[in-house]
């Protein structure tokens, strides 16, 4: 009202509105934004005991075990594959399949674990994995993997035999690789051919989902009543496609979420108090940010430079600064593995001493060190898209090397592991590998970059002791002398300063409070078969 | 051929030659941007470390390893015929996705047009007839804020104290009319508050016109005045800048789709971009300007209808 008779006021010079003109066009106005508010939340905040519902950040275009959306199923635990890792991060183990042994170096007997069906009701046997195989190769032209170079052949009704192109350990971490080999129906997939409607339909998995409805926005699955470890403690899932990470947590805040997978970085602080939500945290880290040397490029041919970079860098401030899920690295793999060694520490006096050692000296009025003039300069080569924080990363990086005296420019490419993207005079790379879990945690996640001939060998590391412990650990599966393998490989590491860990990556989830016993897997955000409410 | 079929025709010839040009810089520019598609690719399916013969086959299977020119003529084409090609990420034909979330965007438009108009018509007519006072202070001082905020933060705010303050509405939208009107008013709030500011200068320079003066003299009340002489003819710049705003309406959503997980092409859009899905984004850019170029088209043919001037094809 008060607006009303203010603007019936005359005033010199101006249109004298009628009030009720000018009411009614504010009470449209008021009534037409008002609607936007109207309608209530459909759901309260806190528990559900209907299908656990998630969230993924990215669309997941259909079914096909063939397309671009398997990785994304796998970690949903609507495709399962033949092994998985171990809960308590020390390795992989049998899925689908009941077990693996090596019988030479070559050959390796793989068992069909038995009583597993798809959800069509079909058994899962040694020809049914066969055709799965068959068909992923057949898609996946290029591959490396040992399967893919590998023959495997039909050995009995629930046996498969695989002989290796070359002596190698990896087979089980291959087995179990969530961007390998899916466990599918591959003739009902056939059947079903680019039909989206049929593959939902068709029941090709193994998984405890059933899939009901597709569509970009949603995926709905019921429990399956027949899995192969019991039946599912909720009635099904639901999985929202939510591109905006602030959306998503308020999506819990709001009752609409269950567990949102994919939290913003800053999500620990955010969130801190917020009794809508709970913030969790895998107990173990996947990844690790490992920085690798360019030991071609001068000063970083000289050791010194390299372990006096690693003795300046200051692993808790970078574990600060990147975000509430980064733990502080003490050496290249994580603390929690039985074969850790502490190889890395904050060390800025040493930092000092070695580089004064190598001819780098401060010049007065200087930050930066010099030798001959020229100035002490690190390429810091890293990509954003190898996870979230990197930026943060590479920022707290640059700062705490200046403490020593060290510039370090800052290049972010699309693809570290491409030459062209590094281009010329890069000093060091920064790549986001798995230091755990379903890859071989010493090799496949580390070693490739640092043994002589290893496909992603950036930094043209040459060292035997390097060398050395690599080719036992590919030709060792005794745990003991891998544990042993893997200490001498760091050691040799650390000695060279070939490399270091900038940091590992605790996976985070954000749930309803109904959810807060949910225990966040250490990779990639499996939706366990028993998740259920606390309450 | 009369010269207003001339001046029609020519307006056609140069709407098209804008877009053919559009489509030449957008998929040049495109093309020659940073990053391989190839890579983006492989990480959005979960391989960190593609060998280089999966990423050649995959460059391979993309066209990628065709000269520009010969995949430049292959997609305009193949766009000609309405075949946007296919996703990298998913697969699926571009029509296709686009297709299945129009419906949602179109609707989310709309309802942002209708909370455009909502704001400025009322917020015109009610500063320009309240011109110099604190009313048509404050209108102004509105419209500056609600433009200079950035519609994510608009919508960040709406969700933060409406939605979840308050409990009304959800963060996870379905698409439908009703989920449409936090985000439509989001949307709505920077094009209104900018339409509102044009259309109170129309109208004021109207209202001081000699024919405002002489209809005071012979009567008229000052709302008759307000709607019925100074509207209409403040309406023309109004209704050029309208139809532009539609087109924004209909393909500036992506922040406020992605805000509001509105499931319309904005959403979709920004998914591309984060992997790098060309065909999408070509294709998306190549529609939004197809979009502009329409609604600027029409909206000369409807200047053209109100104004006899501008039949001739000559502005006097």
């Amino acid at each position: 009202m008060r607006l009303s008779s203010t603007l019936s006021v005359p005033a010199s010079g101006r249109m004298r509105v009628p009030q009720r003109a000018l009411a009614l066009v504010a009470v449209a106005a008021f009534s037409l934004t008002a609607c936007g508010t109207s309608t209530p939340s459909s759901t309260p905040s806190g528990a559900t005991h209907g299908p656990v519902r998630v969230s993924v950040a990215r669309a997941i275009s259909g079914l096909s075990p063939l397309g671009s959306s398997e990785y994304d199923l796998q970690t949903l635990g609507v495709i399962e594959m033949l092994g998985r890792p171990m809960d308590d991060t020390s390795g992989v183990e049998p899925n689908v399949l009941a077990g693996w042994t090596r019988t030479d170096t070559l050959t390796w007997q793989l068992a069909v674990r038995p009583g597993v069906t798809f959800q069509d009701g079909r058994k899962v046997d040694a020809q049914a994995i066969a055709d799965a195989i068959a068909m992923v190769k057949a898609n996946n032209k290029g591959a490396t993997d040992t399967i893919a170079t590998g023959t495997l052949t039909v050995s009995g009704p629930m046996q498969l035999t695989l002989v290796t192109a070359q002596p190698t350990t990896e087979v089980p971490w291959d087995l179990s690789d969530p961007t390998l080999y899916p466990v599918f129906d591959a003739a009902a997939v056939a059947a079903a051919g680019s039909d989206p409607a049929k593959l939902v339909a068709a029941g090709i998995f193994t998984g405890p989902w059933v899939p009901t409805s597709v569509t970009p926005q949603k995926l709905t699955f019921a429990a399956n009543q027949h899995y192969w470890r019991g039946k599912p403690a909720v009635p099904g899932l639901e999985v929202d496609v939510i591109t905006d990470a602030q959306a998503r947590v308020s999506a819990v805040q709001n009752g609409e979420l269950d567990v949102d997978l994919n939290p913003p970085p800053d999500a620990a602080k955010t969130l801190a108090g917020d009794s809508r939500v709970v913030y969790l945290k895998s107990a173990g880290t996947t990844v690790s940010s490992l920085a690798l040397f360019n030991t071609h490029e001068t000063p970083f041919d000289d050791p010194k430079v390299r372990q006096a970079i690693i003795a300046a860098t200051d692993f808790s401030s970078l574990a600060a600064t990147a975000g509430g899920n980064f733990v502080a690295a003490q050496g290249l793999f994580p603390p929690a593995v039985p074969y850790s060694v502490t190889t890395q520490a904050y060390d800025l006096a040493k930092a000092g001493s070695l580089l004064d050692g190598a001819g780098w000296k401060a010049p007065q009025g200087s930050q930066t060190r010099t030798k001959n003039g020229a100035p002490l300069t690190l390429e810091y080569v890293y990509s954003p898209a190898q996870g979230p924080g990197q930026d943060a990363l590479a920022i707290a990086f640059k700062a705490s090397l200046a403490k020593a005296g060290v510039d370090v420019s800052l290049k972010s490419v699309d693809n570290p592991y491409d030459a062209a993207n590094r281009g010329p005079g890069w000093g060091m790379v920064v790549i986001g590998t798995n230091a755990e879990g379903d890859a071989d945690p010493v090799d496949k996640s580390v070693g490739v970059f640092l043994g002589s001939g290893k496909p992603y060998n950036m930094g043209g590391v040459s060292d035997t002791a390097v060398d050395a412990a690599l080719a036992g650990l590919a030709d060792t599966l005794d745990p003991n002398q891998r544990q042993a393998l893997a200490r001498s490989f760091e050691q040799a590491v650390a000695s060279g300063g070939y490399g270091m860990s900038l940091g590992f990556t605790a996976l985070d989830a954000v749930v309803a409070p109904a959810y807060k016993n949910y225990r966040v897997p250490f990779d990639p955000g499996y939706v366990p078969w028993d998740i259920h409410p606390a309450t | 051929m009369g010269p207003a079929t001339r001046a029609l025709a020519s307006r056609a010839a140069q709407a098209l030659v804008t877009l053919l040009l559009a489509s030449v810089a957008i998929f040049c520019l495109l093309s020659l941007a940073p990053g391989d598609p190839a890579q983006r690719l492989v990480a959005a399916r979960g391989i960190t470390d593609p060998s280089y013969a999966q990423l050649s086959a995959i460059r391979h299977e993309l066209g990628l390893d065709q000269p520009l020119p010969v995949r430049y003529v292959r997609w305009i084409a193949r766009a000609v015929h309405g075949d946007l090609g296919r996703s990298f990420a998913s697969g699926q034909p571009v029509t296709t996705e686009l297709g299945e979330r129009l419906p949602a965007t179109i609707r989310l438009a709309l309802v942002g047009f209708g909370f455009a108009l909502a704001i400025a018509i009322p917020a015109a007519l009610v500063a320009a007839s309240l011109e110099g006072s604190w009313v048509d202070a404050a209108l102004r001082s509105g419209a500056i804020v609600a433009s200079a905020l950035p519609s994510f933060v608009a919508g960040l705010l709406l969700v933060r104290f409406v939605i979840i303050g308050l409990g009304v509405g959800h963060v996870i939208s379905d698409g439908s009319w009703h989920q449409a009107l936090l985000p439509g008013l989001c949307l709505g709030l920077l094009p209104g508050a900018q339409l509102s500011r044009l259309l109170r200068a129309g109208l004021v320079d109207e209202l001081s016109t000699q024919a405002a003066f002489v209809a005071r003299a012979r009567g008229a009340t000052r709302l008759r005045i307000l709607i019925v002489h100074a509207l209409p003819n403040a309406a023309l710049p109004f209704l050029t800048t309208l139809g532009v705003t539609l087109a924004y309406l209909f393909t500036g959503a992506a922040v406020i789709e992605a805000v509001f997980t509105w499931p319309g092409v904005g959403q979709y859009l920004v998914a591309a971009v984060d992997v790098r899905d060309v065909p999408v984004i070509e294709g998306f850019t190549l529609l939004a300007t197809a979009a502009f170029v329409l609604t600027s088209f029409t909206v000369d043919l409807a200047a053209s209808v109100i104004d006899p001037r501008l039949r001739s094809g000559s502005r006097r």
